[in-house]
């Protein structure tokens, strides 16, 4: 198993309040990891981490290192742009731009100065086949992305990050929006997904993370209590309070 | 049971409020549409057609052809002198003598009047003779009251000492008579064909007491052709004859005993009948014998030989028969013809309008005269039967093309656009186009957006995105105060303290306009290779406030360098360098001052409304640019502006119709003056500072007056149709940036 993530003690604030306390632990490559846990956990604040996402919080401060593909992300010289387009994100609501179903797909290939027609057609093309959307829209590539329901609003959010090849696609409780149809079909997608990268879905639900995921961390006061397999989690928690959690005495 | 009586009760509260609201609403609509029809009910009458009252026709007895007519200003006694002599006072209306009927003119002696020269108003006179000579009268009206205050109108004549011009005693076929102070001028065109001009200048001194001065002078040389019309300027300078060749010849007669044809034009393919001088004695009315009317005047002209050239600048409505007679007003450029087709046409030259036209016989009509107020004419046909009619035609001047067109205006070069209401003199040709009004307002609206819009909408992008919370929490209240600054503040210091100091510094500011985006440049690729441990101290976000220093240092060099390139490239002086070089004029109150002074005043609107329009944008459409790999400007760029441009767009029209109406700024600092020019450095003068600047010269219900209200109501339509326009579109952005 190649690691994807190595998180080494990572604190982070914002302002003095403290969110993640001493986070340690690796995010195995090409799998499903999931982050579960209850709310104000800090799980949301530590898939941010992965992709500095919360750089635009003006009082967020980490501590500590995450080191993606040897290289600590938060280094003096790590540059965020590449960095992100190596780690997507999809978030808990649909964010589609005000423009076309097409024109969202070629977002981020055309702000790295890609304009010419055929190469943006091929990949708006193979981006929504890779996230299960091309038979739906393809006859309506230009209609407003607000044409689409809300499932296939975030079909498109996945399409628009696959569309930057990156090597990491963040989840954010991607399905917490959505009726539980859209829902299995990302889930089916991220099942998909897991054959070609590397997966993190911060989730609530716990069949979800049961489901799609391989390893499964539980976070709780922003410390991760217990990280390991997912079947071993959901099974034979080592850890009482996960195992009360898992069993719904708490959350 | 409680919880019942609270259902109803907050039914009833809701229903209070609907109707609170809708009533407020209404209200609103209903007081913008009185708005407008209040003004439309002022503009109206300008475009109403003229009315004309009953028509009273009387005959009167004897056996003679009229000479002359013409009535008081309040119509309550008229004249009319018969060829024999006699004079008639009656009322107009009524039909019945009143005063003096059938004395005779005394000095006319035996002879019989054979030709007439009218002033203007038709109270001055001068026959000329069947003996051969002139005599001038004059008639007069004096005001009474009676014992119950009655108005009573005294009507007598004066008459001067006939003045014998031929000594031969031929009688005199068509006279010109001119009065200038102590001078006389007269022109006469015998029935033995002699064209003569007679002239007295009498001199009073200390010395000699009175001293008359006669000069004679033969103009029959000079022609070779039947005369049938005659007209003299007042100023006695300027001799018009008309022929029966269809030609008209102008005589300088500057020089009594040596005048001069100086010019000869064709005016028409039949006889000239009739020509007369509207007020101000510059444009010349030429009836022909097909009934043709036009309209002429001297044009500077360098081909010809003396400067100037007779033109022909208005063409009215012919009538179907001879023009017999051209009586013009006293109060502007209308003027009456009469016909031989028993017709009365009333014409106004500046607006080339037919007014309206009378048939008032079947004879052919022999004279006509319009009265002193312009509210009504006589007129009288050949078989001695006259008729009085009243006239209600208070603003003839106005026409569209008066207003939207181009017209010659008198002494013009050609046709052109000019708004000039007043003058000096009675007699002044008011000028009413709206045009170069417009052109001001979208000139000043141009220029101030220009100036107002990338500062506006960019200061906004950069503190909506890039600036710290802090900095934004001071910097958008202090813009937002600006919008509260009393715009008269603003036009006073524009007017009084920035154009005078813009006026010496014009090269500064133009290389300011260079000089400031590139050390802007400089000094951002500069911070960029700053080593990161000072860049530290200057957060992003905070990054601008080292730009301060900066500008204030680029703005002390151009200011600094403007003498050096002054005298480098504009010899010392760009305004005379501009004025030389260029040929164009530099006015102190110009449109680079108001676009920087109505800049200043349109700034916080947008600036508030597009900063507002822009934080308003999701933040996880942000977030979702972002986490692709943008960097925050093009996320900026593609993401944020798109989805606030609907915002954006509202808050450029709002500027646009803050800056279309604003009055006070423009008043202060455009000197106002109405020309059609888009040079920055030129004033202009808009609608609404017209409106300001004119009202105390326009009595209530005059043609001004209601001039001004159609600017109002233009002002009113343009904010109107911009506002629905911008409205259009800017639901059309919204639909299209939907938010979900």
């Amino acid at each position: 198993m190649d690691i994807s993530f190595k998180i080494e003690k990572v604190n982070a604030f914002y302002n003095n309040t403290v969110a993640l306390k001493d986070v340690s632990f690796d995010i195995p490559e090409k799998s499903v990891t999931a982050v579960i846990g209850p709310s104000g956990c800090g799980k949301s604040t530590f898939i941010r981490c992965l992709n500095r996402m919360n750089d635009l919080i003006l009082v967020f401060r980490l501590e500590g290192r995450i080191i993606y593909n040897g290289m600590d992300i938060y280094s003096e010289d790590g540059d965020v742009i590449a960095i992100r387009r190596q780690i997507g994100m999809v978030f808990q609501k649909p964010n589609p731009f005000p423009k076309s179903i097409y024109e969202n797909t070629a977002y981020g290939v055309r702000i790295q100065g890609v304009n010419k027609k055929e190469t943006l057609d091929d990949v708006v093309e193979a981006s929504l086949k890779k996230a299960a959307l091309w038979d739906e829209v393809k006859d309506r590539l230009h209609d407003s992305a607000f044409s689409l329901s809300g499932g296939q609003q975030q079909r498109l959010c996945i399409a628009r990050a696959l569309a930057v090849e990156p090597k990491v696609i963040l989840f954010d409780e991607p399905c917490s929006a959505l009726d539980p149809i859209a829902a299995a079909k990302i889930e089916d997608l991220i099942t998909e997904l897991k054959k070609d990268y590397t997966v993190v879905i911060v989730t609530h639900n716990m069949q979800q993370a049961a489901r799609v995921s391989e390893y499964t961390g539980f976070f709780m006061l922003g410390e991760l209590i217990e990280f390991d397999n997912t079947q071993k989690i959901f099974t034979a928690p080592s850890n009482k309070m996960t195992e009360d959690y898992i069993t719904g005495r708490f959350g | 049971m409680s919880h019942k009586i609270s259902n109803r009760r907050k039914r009833l509260i809701d229903k209070a409020a609907r109707w609170v609201v809708t009533i407020g609403g209404a209200a609103i609509i209903a007081w913008l549409a009185a708005i407008f029809i209040f003004i439309s009910i002022e503009v109206y009458p300008l475009f109403g057609k003229p009315k004309t009252g009953e028509v009273f026709s009387f005959k009167i007895d004897g056996d003679f052809r009229p000479a002359a007519i013409g009535m008081d200003g309040y119509h309550e006694s008229s004249y009319i002198i018969g060829d024999d002599g006699r004079v008639f006072f009656f009322s107009p209306a009524g039909g019945q003598t009143i005063l003096k009927g059938l004395n005779r003119l005394n000095n006319l002696k035996d002879s019989k009047i054979t030709s007439v020269s009218r002033s203007g108003d038709n109270r001055e006179l001068a026959f000329g003779t069947s003996d051969g000579g002139i005599l001038s009268v004059k008639i007069k009206y004096k005001i009474n009251y009676d014992s119950n205050n009655k108005r009573i109108i005294e009507s007598e004549i004066e008459e001067n000492d006939l003045i014998q011009i031929i000594p031969e005693k031929t009688p005199i076929k068509l006279a010109a008579f001119g009065k200038k102070e102590s001078d006389i001028a007269t022109a006469v065109y015998t029935e033995d064909r002699r064209f003569l001009l007679y002239g007295r200048k009498t001199t009073e001194s200390l010395l000699d007491g009175v001293k008359t001065e006669d000069f004679h002078a033969d103009l029959s040389s000079f022609i070779n052709d039947k005369i049938t019309s005659l007209a003299m300027d007042g100023f006695l300078e300027n001799l018009y004859a008309g022929a029966e060749s269809g030609n008209i010849y102008h005589f300088d007669i500057r020089e009594r005993s040596s005048p001069k044809l100086i010019n000869t034009v064709k005016a028409s393919i039949s006889p000239i009948t009739a020509l007369s001088f509207l007020l101000g004695d510059v444009s010349l009315v030429a009836g022909d014998g097909q009934g043709g009317i036009n309209i002429w005047f001297r044009v500077r002209d360098e081909t010809a030989e003396t400067g100037w050239r007779l033109k022909k600048i208005h063409t009215f409505k012919s009538q179907n028969g001879a023009i017999t007679s051209i009586s013009p007003s006293i109060r502007g450029k209308g003027f009456l013809t009469a016909s031989l087709d028993g017709t009365v046409y009333s014409h106004f030259a500046t607006s080339e309008q037919t007014r309206f036209i009378i048939q008032h016989s079947s004879k052919p009509i022999y004279m006509v005269s319009y009265s002193p107020k312009n509210d009504g004419l006589l007129s009288i046909d050949t078989e001695n039967i006259l008729y009085y009619q009243t006239i209600n035609d208070p603003h003839p001047e106005i026409s569209l093309k008066s207003l939207f067109g181009r017209v010659w205006y008198e002494g013009y070069e050609k046709e052109e656009y000019v708004w000039q209401s007043t003058g000096g003199t009675d007699d002044f040709e008011s000028k009413f186009s709206l045009l170069p009004l417009i052109y001001g307002t979208l000139k000043g609206t141009v220029y101030a957006l220009l100036f107002a819009i990338p500062v506006a909408v960019l200061g906004a992008i950069y503190t909506s995105l890039f600036m710290k919370p802090w900095l934004k929490g001071i910097i958008k209240p202090v813009i937002e105060t600006m919008a509260a600054l009393p715009s008269v503040i603003l036009g006073f210091l524009a007017g009084l303290w920035l154009a005078p100091l813009v006026e010496k510094r014009i090269p500064a500011i133009m290389l300011m306009l260079i000089v400031l985006p590139f050390l802007s440049i400089l000094s951002s690729l500069l911070y960029r290779s700053l080593p990161p441990s000072l860049k530290n101290k200057f957060n992003s976000g905070n990054e601008s406030l080292l730009l301060i220093p900066v500008f204030i240092f680029g703005m002390i060099i151009c200011l600094w360098m403007n003498y050096y390139i002054e005298n480098l490239l504009f010899a010392g002086d760009f305004r005379n360098w501009y004025y030389n070089t260029l040929g164009l004029r530099y006015d102190q109150r110009n449109a680079l001052v108001v676009g920087f002074a109505m800049g200043f005043a349109v700034i916080p609107i947008i600036f508030t409304i597009s900063e507002d329009a822009l934080s308003n944008v999701p933040k996880h459409l942000i977030s979702g640019s972002l986490a692709l790999g943008a960097t925050l400007w093009q996320t900026a760029v593609r993401v944020v502006l798109a989805s606030a441009s609907p915002g954006i767009f509202s808050a450029i029209m709002i500027g646009f119709g803050r800056a279309v109406g604003e009055t006070m700024i423009v008043l202060m600092a455009t000197g106002n003056t109405p020309i059609m020019e888009w040079n920055i450095f030129n004033g202009f003068r808009t609608l609404s500072a017209n409106i300001a600047v004119e009202i105390p010269e326009a009595p209530a219900g005059g043609t001004l007056y209601r001039v001004l209200f159609l600017a109002a109501l233009l002002l009113f339509i343009i904010t109107f149709m911009v506002n629905t326009a911008a409205e259009v579109v800017r639901q059309r952005l919204k639909k299209r940036y939907a938010q979900m």
